[in-house]
């Protein structure tokens, strides 16, 4: 029989289910039957009866096997519910703080999953890129509009780069349903090839042909046609250009981070007037869809090489940027404090921390349980229990404690969603919770906790030896109690760098929202005219100036709380050679300062009594005939009202009279106006140089009297609708929209104070557990104090004394973490708080405050013990 | 006193009869010879596995190689208490069949 054991396996299904003796034994009993089998019945019939005889065989092994398993497990699931239900309190602090902290990083995942879900719904988004372009430091995504033709004509890497230009908001009409629209954009053909924005109707290949052609969003379609069919009809632009709908878009996810709610073609642009066919201009962003199998970087080099031939040196920097990264790395909107990226990493931090704290709670209850479990982990070790029936025995105890924990984490969640999504911009739906992959994701995360918070006391309890436990020689306190210690302080110390992150925040806050914009923004509205309506401004203003109920009317051209429009190559006597600022600019018409109640410093700010100051009027009005392009407004204009930064610039001092030239217009500084926020507060104030032109202005503003806003309101309604029949009538607050600025900064405010509270919380169940468990150690301690003389209110003092050196080494440790940490956030602030010892001393404050009210009962309890009870049993 | 089941005493029975000789397929035979039928392997192997674990039968290898150069052959011996639980079944048998009346039909007559 040469092949008696060379045909069985070695390992298999047999050894995991008895023992390497037993599994030779059967091994060498079913070759034998087999060998004899192919004597007697011939090969094929044995091999056929091997293999029933070795499945009869499995069976009953394996049912052996797995009611052994299934005991063992029930087993464990019972002692850890003795355990549980005898130590009712700690067992209630343990599984409130995991699921708290469980319920967090469930949250987190769920965050992040989102905002990594951005963009990557395109067919194409591992070969989208955009081109951005670094104009020394300033990073922009606005491009020349001949340089999408270019790069589809001169690099053979590039498939297509289709260029979208936006429109900003313009008035569509169909019949009496008219609207302010913004999001409406103006896109090359190829822009429905590159992205994936099913039409729902039309044809993707010829609904953007010709200039008057318009794809609408199916909610944009529902506003202007209701339940009516679109395709055909005609949608009116500014009371000036038809478009005719030729394609129902599905509505843009709400994971793009591009936005639109209508296209127009791109050629329209030079009709709409604001097509400018040079290489200086700024005004599209252009995408790029490589080849498939090319590569980016040919593309990158080829792009830098477009940007040399067309520009003087030093010419701008171009770069290609991942469309899925877009939304992470993108670099920080006005308005918006950071890139997203880094609020991901921020709330990853804060989601760890507040686990961490929860795990740590977890640890340190179970250890300073030890002392009481040492007798039991004696005597289990005594009767035959080995190390790793204990591991089990803990990391049972310690799984079955999170994985209840995760059911509750989970009715958590869910109890909160609706509150997270307020808090953090989201719209997160409870239904893609249930998606697999996120589940893994959860399970994992409890799975994780459950190992890590049980790998302390797993480890550390099993390894006592009963010999020394049950003799009573096995000292606690000397080296878990140092392990404690850290860990209790590990715990505080997390606690206080999110509440001086807190405090931090919700000064620099504070600091944004009552710094002076350096004009009165109170009673301050903007109306937006759009198409017809902007060739009538001087009559509106003219009208509305005459209303009692109105203080002062202007206008300007430039969005009034964030001017977008800047220039390079300015001029003025008395430049040096290397001086070539960026000035932001804006038309305005002559009574804007004294509306904005914006002070002068030196000269006087534009008058109607000095017709010099206007730009040429006839000239503007012979441009105005083809409508000027923004961002190249060529006319002459004849006085300059510049700010302090400029002025700065220019020499600071008698500049008054000076020659100013920009935007191809030579004039004089008429006057210089004190600083003044016109971007975001959270950016610096950059050069500005106003001119007088009442014919750009886009932006009317009314200031309205102080206690009859709803009269002044009215007054400027009933003159929009006499002078615009038939123009919606819309206005903006000033103030809202300094208060729409800070909308990031006001949800990180939030969801600090939310991890700050949670954090406290957590620790302080933990504390409260350790003091517990103290004062029942301590009883006989104080009892002797108490003996020699000790009175309670001294006991009560050493006692707090003790748990205060927690919290004060926490916040020792914490102070320095925190200082570098809030530090770097508030160096993405132009205008910032400095960080001085408030914040730390307050954090100071309140987790001694939470302390004391945590654990302040349970010492007074123990310092009013009475001796004599405690020491009877001595 | 757990009693063991009847394939565990047939088990004991057949491994103290073998003496030296007790192995896997030794066993088996030895089982089979004894009640007269033949026995599924995993009818033998389990309840083996289930005395050994619960340490009334303990495996040793063979001193000398094993047929082929291969592993040892595994031989079982009753372990002090597996031979306790004989004496104890034995006693018990013989309580269970004292006085137990005739089983065989007595022939009538007519």
């Amino acid at each position: 029989m040469p092949n008696v054991r060379a045909s069985s396996p070695r390992k298999g299904l047999l050894s995991l289910l008895v023992d390497s003796d037993l599994a030779a034994s059967i091994r060498e009993d079913l070759n034998y039957q087999r060998s004899r089998d192919r004597e007697k019945a011939g090969r094929a019939a044995a091999f056929i009866r091997h293999a029933l005889r070795m499945a009869v065989t499995m069976g009953p092994l394996i049912a052996y096997a797995v009611s052994g398993g299934l005991f063992m497990i029930a087993a464990t699931f019972r002692m850890a519910r003795r355990s549980l239900a005898k130590h009712k309190a700690f067992s209630l602090i343990n599984i409130l703080g995991l699921s708290i902290g469980m319920a967090v990083g469930l949250f987190l995942v769920l965050w992040v999953q989102d905002e990594l879900s951005f963009d990557t719904f395109h067919a194409n988004a591992s070969k989208i890129y955009r081109v951005d372009v670094d104009w020394n430091g300033r990073v922009s995504a606005m491009t020349p509009y001949p340089l999408g033709p270019a790069l589809e004509t001169a690099v053979p890497e590039v498939e297509a780069a289709p260029r979208v230009a936006s429109l900003g908001t313009v008035v569509l009409r169909n019949g009496d349903k008219a609207f302010y629209q913004s999001d409406v954009r103006a896109v090359d053909p190829s822009f429905l090839r590159v992205f994936s924005f099913p039409l729902k109707e039309g044809n993707p290949a010829t609904a953007l042909d010709g200039t008057h052609s318009m794809i609408l969003t199916e909610s944009a379609a529902k506003k202007y046609f209701g339940s009516e069919d679109p395709i055909g009809r005609t949608v009116t632009m500014d009371g000036r250009f038809d478009f005719m709908v030729t394609g129902i878009m599905r509505d843009v996810p709400p994971n793009s981070s591009l936005r639109h709610e209508a296209l127009v073609p791109l050629e329209f642009m030079r009709e709409f007037g604001w097509y400018i066919d040079r290489w200086g201009s700024e005004n599209v962003t252009t995408w790029v869809k490589v080849k498939d199998g090319a590569q980016a970087d040919g593309v990158r080099t080829k792009l830098a090489g477009l940007y040399r031939s067309h520009f003087d040196p030093p010419s701008p920097n171009p770069s290609l940027v991942g469309l899925t990264t877009i939304n992470l790395y993108a670099s920080a909107q006005p308005g918006q404090a950071a890139q997203k990226i880094q609020t991901v990493r921020l709330f990853g931090g804060l989601a760890a921390a507040i686990l961490l704290i929860a795990c740590i709670n977890f640890m340190n209850l179970s250890t300073a349980r030890s002392a009481k479990r040492a007798m039991e982990v004696g005597l289990r070790k005594t009767v035959g229990a080995r190390r790793g029936d204990l591991l089990g025995q803990f990391y049972g105890e310690s799984l079955i404690v999170t994985g209840i924990s995760f059911l509750l984490a989970i009715g958590l969640v869910f109890l909160f969603l609706p509150s997270f999504n307020a808090l953090a911009g989201k719209s997160l739906a409870w239904r893609s919770f249930l998606r697999t992959d996120k589940l893994l994701a959860f399970a994992g995360i409890a799975l994780l906790t459950g190992i890590l918070s049980g790998s302390y006391p797993a480890l550390f309890l099993s390894s006592f030896r009963p010999v020394k436990v049950l003799k009573g020689t096995l000292r606690m306190g000397t080296r878990s109690g140092v392990v404690r210690k850290v860990l209790i302080i590990t715990q505080f110390a997390l606690a206080v760098i999110v509440l001086v992150g807190t405090f931090v925040v919700l000064n620099q806050l504070r600091f944004l929202r009552s710094k002076s914009v350096g004009y009165d923004k109170e009673q301050l509205i903007y109306l937006s005219l759009q198409g017809e309506t902007r060739s009538r401004f001087s009559a509106f203003r003219d009208q509305l100036a005459r209303e009692s109920d109105v203080v002062a009317v202007s206008g300007l051209f430039q969005r009034p709380t964030s001017f977008g429009s800047r220039i390079t190559g300015a001029d003025w006597e008395g430049r040096k050679p290397d001086q070539n600022p960026t000035v932001f600019y804006s038309a305005v018409d002559p009574r804007y300062v004294e509306t904005m109640k914006i002070d002068i410093i030196e000269g006087r700010a534009f008058s109607f009594e000095f017709p010099g100051d206007f730009a040429d009027e006839a000239l503007i009005n012979g441009s105005m005939a083809r409508s000027t392009p923004e961002g190249s407004v060529a006319n002459p204009a004849n006085g300059f009202l510049i700010n302090q930064e400029l002025a700065r610039i220019m020499g600071g001092k008698n500049l008054v009279g000076k020659r100013l030239s920009m935007l191809g217009a030579q004039g004089l500084v008429v006057g210089v106006m004190k600083d003044f926020h016109f971007q975001a507060l959270q950016q610096k104030i950059e050069p500005l140089a106003l001119f007088a032109s009442p014919a750009h202005v886009r932006f009317v503003v009314v200031r309205l009297p102080r206690g009859r806003i709803s009269e002044g309101l009215a007054s400027v309604r009933k003159t929009w609708e006499r002078v615009f029949p038939g123009f919606p009538f819309e206005f903006r607050f000033y103030d809202e929209d300094f208060g729409r600025m800070f909308q990031s900064e006001t949800r990180l405010a939030a969801l600090l104070r939310w991890a700050a509270g949670l954090a406290i919380f957590i620790a302080c169940l933990g504390l409260l557990g350790l003091a517990s468990f103290l004062a029942e150690q301590r009883t006989r301690e104080i009892g002797i104090r108490k003996t020699l003389g000790a009175s309670s209110s001294r006991i009560t003092v050493m006692l707090t004394k003790e748990f205060f050196r927690f919290v004060v080494w926490g916040n020792v440790i914490a102070a320095p973490v925190a200082y570098l940490i809030a530090g770097r956030w508030l160096r993405g602030y132009a205008y910032r708080i400095s960080l001085n010892g408030s914040a730390f001393a307050l954090a100071l404050a309140l987790t001694l405050a939470a302390a004391v009210l945590t654990v302040g009962r349970q010492v007074l309890k123990t310092a009013r013990v009475n001796p004599a009870r405690c020491l009877k049993d001595e | 006193m757990i009693l063991l089941t009847r394939i565990e005493e047939i088990l004991l029975l057949a491994i103290w009869k073998l003496r030296d000789n007790a192995y896997g397929i030794s066993i088996r035979e030895q089982v089979e010879k004894d009640t007269g039928i033949g026995w599924l392997s995993g009818a033998i192997y389990a309840p083996l596995n289930r005395l050994k674990k619960n340490g009334y039968v303990a495996a040793r290898p063979a001193k000398e190689q094993g047929e082929l150069g291969g592993r040892p052959r595994i031989y079982y011996t009753l372990t002090d208490r597996g031979r306790e639980e004989l004496c104890v079944l034995q006693a018990m048998n013989r309580t269970l069949w004292s006085g137990v009346p005739s089983l065989r039909r007595e022939v009538r007559e007519g």
